[in-house]
């Protein structure tokens, strides 16, 4: 989940460099962004400034950047709490369109998918994004912190203020709720080890 | 172990969350309980529909980003202005042109006032009016000044 220079760029971006600031954004900004308008419950515009104001703030502190920290749990946490403090989005999750939704496409199967696979995942991509703004707000945003951000259940926890052991509890819940309102979808996913 | 604590556990299990003993428990499990393999599996299939690539960013939004951390360049309109109707917009500004053009209409006749209270105070500093004021009431002389 870490771009390989994510640290790289941070210690830079810790030095003023400009140059480093503006990779950094064109680096993490792509899965941010999903993440940020799948917290908000499909709103892109609050997705947009919520992902800018994070940046804005990383700039800010950056010379309050410590090398040990993962810059993506960093990035992840900052646009988290963002979204989460917008309340605004509680009273909008009704105006969700699903079609906003990009088509989650390609790693359900094939390398090179047909035209009627393609049609599939969109469909499914658009259901997930009916389902996802359903969810109750702090199962929704464990989840995305665990699929977008690939954080571990302590950095979810401390991003949303509770125990690794609530993490584990909201994504079983989110995820059976998933399951079960699109059980036509996720018949795809094959049982064994770990993933 | 309740069956209940199973179905959680295969989450820890699939996240990569569990120690040795702890994923040792969770496969032996596994091995005998058809519906957490099948739990298991659709969490898998949902992670990947979840992870799958993202979106490439639109162009102007790295410049757009560095500006508005660098403070340079015109920021976006605020939200609360963004997210109103554009007939609440277009009304507003509207609204907006209205006052400025009465403020400058009023600004105007202040200034006209001014000018007259200006003329005014310049000839009661003349040499003349003062003498004459000297030989006045005090009281008509705190009016006229």
């Amino acid at each position: 989940m870490e771009p390989a220079d994510g640290a790289e760029l941070m210690a830079r971006v810790a030095r003023d460099d400009e140059g480093a600031f503006d990779a950094l954004v064109a680096a993490y900004a792509p899965r941010l962004l999903r993440f940020a308008r799948r917290t908000l419950g499909g709103d892109a515009a609050e997705a947009e400034d919520a992902v800018q104001e994070a940046f804005v703030r990383v700039w800010r502190a950056r010379g309050r950047w410590q090398p040990t920290a993962c810059v993506s749990t960093y990035l992840f946490t900052i646009v988290t709490r963002l979204c989460l403090n917008r309340r605004r989005w509680l009273a909008r999750r009704p105006a969700l369109d699903p079609i906003e939704e990009d088509g989650a496409p390609g790693r359900l199967g094939d390398a090179s998918p047909g035209p009627e696979r393609l049609a599939a995942s969109r469909q499914l991509g658009a259901a997930l994004a009916t389902e996802l703004a359903a969810l109750p707000r702090n199962q929704r945003a464990a989840l995305l912190l665990r699929h977008e951000g690939g954080l571990r259940y302590d950095e979810i926890a401390a991003a949303l203020d509770t125990s690794p052991g609530a993490v584990e509890s909201l994504l079983a819940r989110a995820r059976a709720r998933l399951r079960s309102r699109l059980a036509g979808w996720m018949s795809e996913g094959n049982s064994g080890g770990r993933g | 172990m309740r069956e209940a604590d199973h179905h959680q556990r295969i989450h820890a299990y699939l996240d990569g969350e569990l120690d040795a003993a702890g994923l040792r428990a969770v496969e032996a499990h596994l091995a005998g309980c058809r519906a957490c393999r099948e739990a298991l599996a659709a969490a898998r299939a949902l992670g990947e529909a979840l992870g799958a690539t993202a979106p490439p960013l639109a162009p102007a939004f790295v410049a757009a980003t560095r500006a508005r951390a660098l403070g340079r360049g015109l920021p976006l309109a605020p939200l609360w202005w963004r997210g109103l109707p554009v007939a609440w917009r277009a009304g507003m500004a509207a609204l907006a042109a209205v006052a400025l053009v009465v403020g400058a209409q009023l600004g105007r006749e202040v200034a006209a006032d001014r000018a007259a209270a200006a003329d005014l105070a310049a000839a009661l500093d003349a040499p003349a009016t003062a003498a004459l004021l000297a030989e006045a009431p005090p009281a008509a002389t705190g009016t006229a000044r």
